[in-house]
């Protein structure tokens, strides 16, 4: 075997350990049913926030800690903890991506999150249909 | 129906926009055909014609960017563009901005520095200049068509930037009155009466420069891919890299300011705290500039060996495909919620993707020495294509299959039919081999990057062919397959982890490789002389490794990766120094290599300090960490109350308080370092914006070894007004009588009584009882009078008394009944009201360092700029 075909081979070897990288590091988009049975387990959950419930931040306590409540797309509730600071206007936010672990049937501990307001457009054509 | 006229409307302008768009179009499709014909007949008439379609494009283009800078300078809010991107209190110089705003402005950007750059192809006349020209206008009849904005039925082929409010988004028009079937009333401008103004994160003024810088890199790329193109069209397999290469440096140096700006706009504007974070859109443009890189070293081999010519040409096609994968990715929506500054999707992504897949398999069309093969390739791509739309979606599995069997083609075409001089392979000994090593290590660290980058595409493509995943997964029962079948599969968790696992080793390798290089000759060397030199360029990189490692605190044992990372930096920048002082002996215009890679190694030093020594000094200390797991992770921010010293690592904080100018509140941090007594003043910012709420900018403390950077996390609600107090409450205290209030213990003290007298003139005859409360908030403690005045009887004067760290007004009125009435003690009235805290939640990060990253960028551009000159002075040494 030439030195050139042993290079080739690393190199292909290397390129699907890439790929293989990828997919073992890669988190995965879940439900909170899901998240629970492997509460051991990192999810991206997307929720949107129940504004009905409190959101509960006091920052002089605690400036990186606020909890609020979430309804995944199969419908199911927890109450969610995030060790964050809470962004400014998180209230108006509708859709909530949790990236995090199951604590218990209740709760969900988020260490980060994405929240994605509703955009300028949809907000206006709710403002117009309700007029 | 009958017709409405608006009033007020300039639709002169906008109309006169669609044409130069329609002739754009036309003549850069008119342009593609006359050289190709010119190129293929050696035709006189078609050549002119040719050159003739490039002018009437390029006068176009122009066009296109003055009638649209014409509305959005007039504030003609009727148009869609100046109203979602401008508004009236836009100042001009950001008017430029609104350009790359929207998509179709930075199509628009894109098509004018193509343009410019036909304007260098054009001018010579070699057997170059048909071919390539044919291939930039055809890219440019592609761009012109992203802004066409023509609808076949319910498919439109383009997006124009002079379609009409009223036409594109009738529903946002927010009128007053009642809208009938999306028709608004005819004099509707009237209540038009500003835009939504442009997204206050591009009014700075790096994002003046930072996107256009970016596409033209992105646009020089075009011309070493085209170029490669055209030595296999015209089958001049050696001849194109000579002048090619030139532009491919000014590709690669130009790509490279684009994304080091992109960097420092994050690191100076937005509030991630770093300058890079393995973004997805941040991806999209380094693996272009990696494989770019790559592409120049495999040239420049082929050049020496006449090998690798293949891999060459590839690599140089690749870079601009994946440009267009990068448009793709970023424009398409297809990235959803995996970036924070992706486009929204315009319904423009089947044609992207029609595009994408049409220059991406261009290579393989040219690569058919014999025309008959060559038009049965088009007619099967054609084929394939109109499968597709009949079906009217996107054939995966077909189409999937389709383009793996052009690229396997492509490789059996240019393996058949590329000159091969044949002899023995290089040698260990060579620097072609090793510099062969380096192009292949940088093009497996842009394979890395695009795939994990490329996951929610990889999600499509598994959810369309889920059969396929769900068989696996019945083979193989693993959770991955089913996740895949499924298309849920989400960016890793770290991806600063996931990214630098791969990335840091095979920079290493490349530091490694960019100081051996340069003590390779050409061809070959004896083991001995290249061993006498490295020696002394390891001892010299040693020495400063083991110093920096001294001075900042690395372990041998739990960094050992570090360490070896900074001496493979260090050897490359020595290794260069002493070639560019003893090998080349003063013959600058051969340095630029060197120059390049001393630039490489110093970034490399600023990006491991300061992302490995970088130190988030707001660590949060007060509160305990409960049953928080990864507490030391993200305990990084730190409230500052107002007034109040609060300290911080080896400084003393004080928020003093904000301002107002324009957009932008403005935070005042004092800064006191305990052990030196420096004091300086910070002042992050942040924009407040309805539709993305509070949106911080940081301030950075500069010095030459490292930055302090600092933003605002968070600030509460009722941050605007001064004077607002709140929650009044009366308390009866008897002398001695300790409350708690908004955290504060309050303790009344005593009761004196004065005479107004003994005070003022202006006092006379008044009778003032003076309280004193003892407040204590925190470590601190105040003493606080609010005074109650009488004067014949008759209550006269009231004077309140604030504690501001404690956000506490007092008010004193007297007993009601004295002891003697309530048989006890008399009760004092104090009434107190509290201030919302007022406080600001804030992060500091220090970054060592980091100059070396700014300053090995500019010595690397440096390096680029002498090897263009090298190379451009080269070819015209040729011509002459």
């Amino acid at each position: 075997m030439k030195l050139k075909h042993i290079i080739i081979l690393v190199v292909i070897a290397v390129g699907i350990a890439m790929i293989l990288s990828t997919y073992t590091d890669a988190s995965t988009t879940a439900n909170f049913r899901e998240a629970s049975e492997q509460p051991e387990k990192t999810f991206h959950v997307k929720t949107t926030l129940i504004k009905t419930k409190t959101i509960d931040y006091d920052p002089v306590k605690d400036p990186e800690l606020f909890t609020f409540y979430a309804e995944d797309a199969e419908g199911q509730t927890r109450q969610v903890i995030c060790y964050k600071e809470k962004p400014r206007d998180f209230e108006l936010s509708e859709e909530v991506v949790l990236i995090g672990k199951i604590k218990d049937d209740h709760t969900f501990v988020a260490t980060d999150l994405q929240t994605k307001c509703p955009s300028k457009y949809e907000n206006e054509v709710e403002d117009i249909e309700e007029i | 129906m009958e017709e409405i006229f608006f009033n007020g409307e300039h639709l002169f302008v906008g109309n006169l926009g669609k044409v130069f768009v329609a002739l754009a179009f036309v003549s850069a499709l008119f342009g593609t055909f006359a050289f190709w014909h010119a190129n293929q007949s050696g035709d006189k008439t078609s050549a002119v014609s040719g050159r003739l379609a490039f002018i009437v494009h390029g006068i176009s283009v122009l066009g296109i960017i003055s009638t649209l800078f014409f509305i959005i300078y007039n504030h003609y809010f009727e148009y869609d563009y100046a109203w979602q991107h401008s508004s009236l209190s836009l100042p001009t110089h950001f008017m430029i901005s609104c350009f790359w705003e929207g998509q179709e402005g930075s199509f628009l950007l894109w098509l004018f520095w193509q343009a410019v750059l036909g304007v260098f192809i054009i001018r010579k006349n070699t057997k170059w200049t048909f071919p390539v020209m044919t291939i930039i206008m055809l890219s440019q009849a592609v761009l012109a068509s992203m802004l066409l904005g023509w609808k076949f039925g319910d498919y439109s082929f383009g997006s124009s930037p002079f379609i009409l409010l009223r036409i594109k988004n009738p529903e946002l028009l927010q009128l007053p009155v009642m809208i009938m079937n999306n028709i608004p009333p005819a004099d509707y401008l009237k209540v038009i009466t500003d835009g939504t103004g442009l997204n206050p994160l591009l009014q700075n003024y790096w994002m003046v420069i930072h996107p256009p810088t970016l596409f033209f890199g992105f646009a020089t790329t075009i011309i070493p891919f085209a170029f490669a193109i055209s030595a296999l069209w015209i089958k001049d397999y050696r001849g194109w890299m000579r002048p090619a290469l030139p532009w491919a440096l000014i590709s690669a140096a130009v790509l490279g300011t684009g994304i080091i700006m992109g960097g420092i706009w994050a690191y100076e504007a937005l509030s991630f705290g770093g300058y890079w974070a393995w973004d997805p859109v941040e991806n999209a443009s380094l693996v272009p500039w990696l494989v770019l890189i790559s592409g120049i070293h495999v040239i420049l081999i082929s050049r020496a060996t006449g090998k690798s010519l293949g891999l060459a040409m590839i690599l140089v096609m690749l870079t601009y495909i994946l440009v267009l994968y990068a448009t793709f990715l970023t424009r398409s929506g297809v990235l959803g919620d995996s970036s924070v500054h992706s486009f929204t999707d315009l319904g423009l992504s089947a044609q992207l993707l029609v595009f994408l897949f049409m220059f991406a398999i261009l290579p393989t069309l040219v690569s058919f020495p014999k025309p008959w093969h060559r038009w049965l390739f088009v007619f099967s791509v054609l084929l394939i294509f109109l499968l597709n739309v009949i079906a009217q979606t996107f054939i995966v599995w077909l189409n999937g299959l389709a383009f793996i069997a052009a690229l396997v083609l492509l490789g059996s075409n240019l393996t058949r039919h590329l000159p091969n001089p044949g002899g023995k392979d290089e040698t260990v000994h060579s620097r072609e081999f090793w510099m062969f090593i380096g192009s292949l290590i940088l093009l497996l660290s842009a394979v890395q990057v695009t795939m994990s980058t490329s996951i929610p595409v990889f999600n499509k493509i598994t959810l369309a062919i889920a059969p396929l995943f769900e068989v696996l997964h019945r083979i193989i029962p693993i959770e991955v397959f089913k996740n895949m079948a499924q298309g849920k599969i989400a960016k890793p968790v770290d991806a600063m982890m996931h990214y630098n696992r791969w990335q840091m080793p095979l920079a290493i390798i490349i530091a490694l490789l960019s100081g051996l290089i340069q003590f390779f000759p050409y061809k070959s060397t004896s083991w001995n002389q290249i061993g006498k030199r490295l020696g002394i360029i390891s001892a010299i990189a040693i020495v400063l490794t083991a110093l920096l490692s001294w001075n900042f605190h690395f372990s041998v044992k739990s960094e050992f990766m570090l360490i070896l990372f900074m001496f493979t930096a260090f050897f490359t920048i020595t290794g260069n120094i002493l070639f560019m002082v003893r090998g080349l002996k003063g013959n600058w215009t051969l340095s630029g290599a060197s120059i390049a890679h001393i630039g490489f190694g110093l970034m490399l030093i600023g990006v491991l300090i300061s992302s490995a020594r970088k130190e988030v000094i707001s660590l949060n200390e007060r509160t305990s960490y409960g049953e928080r797991f990864d507490a030391k992770e993200t305990r990084q921010n730190i409230l500052v109350m107002k007034n109040q010293p609060t300290e911080m690592g080896d400084y003393e904080l004080t928020y003093r308080g904000d301002s107002v100018h324009g957009p932008n509140t403005y935070y005042q941090v004092d800064y006191q370092n305990k052990k030196t007594g420096e004091k300086f003043t910070l002042y992050p910012n942040a924009q407040y914006n309805e539709q993305q709420g509070l949106m911080p900018s940081p301030d950075t403390r500069h010095y030459l070894l490292k930055d302090i950077y600092t933003h605002v996390s968070s600030v509460p609600e009722h941050a605007e007004s001064e004077d607002f107090w709140e929650d009044q409450e009366v308390h009866n205290m008897a002398i001695g009588d300790t409350i708690v209030v908004n955290r504060s213990i309050i303790i009344l003290e005593g009761v004196e009584i004065i005479l107004g007298g003994s005070i003022s003139k202006d006092l006379n005859g008044h009778v003032l009882q003076v309280a004193t409360l003892k407040v204590m908030f925190g470590d601190s403690v105040w003493w606080s009078k609010p005074v109650f005045g009488v004067k014949d009887g008759i209550s006269s004067y009231n004077m309140y008394s604030i504690v501001n760290t404690a956000g506490l007004r007092f008010n004193y009125f007297p007993p009601e009944k004295t002891a003697e009435e309530t048989g006890g003690k008399a009760l004092h009235r104090i009434v107190t009201e509290t201030q919302p805290p007022r406080y600001i939640i804030m992060k500091a990060i220090v970054f060592p360092y980091i100059n070396f990253l700014w300053f090995g960028t500019i010595i690397m551009i440096v390096g680029f700029g002498v090897a263009i000159y090298r190379r451009k002075s080269e070819t015209k040494k040729r011509e002459a």
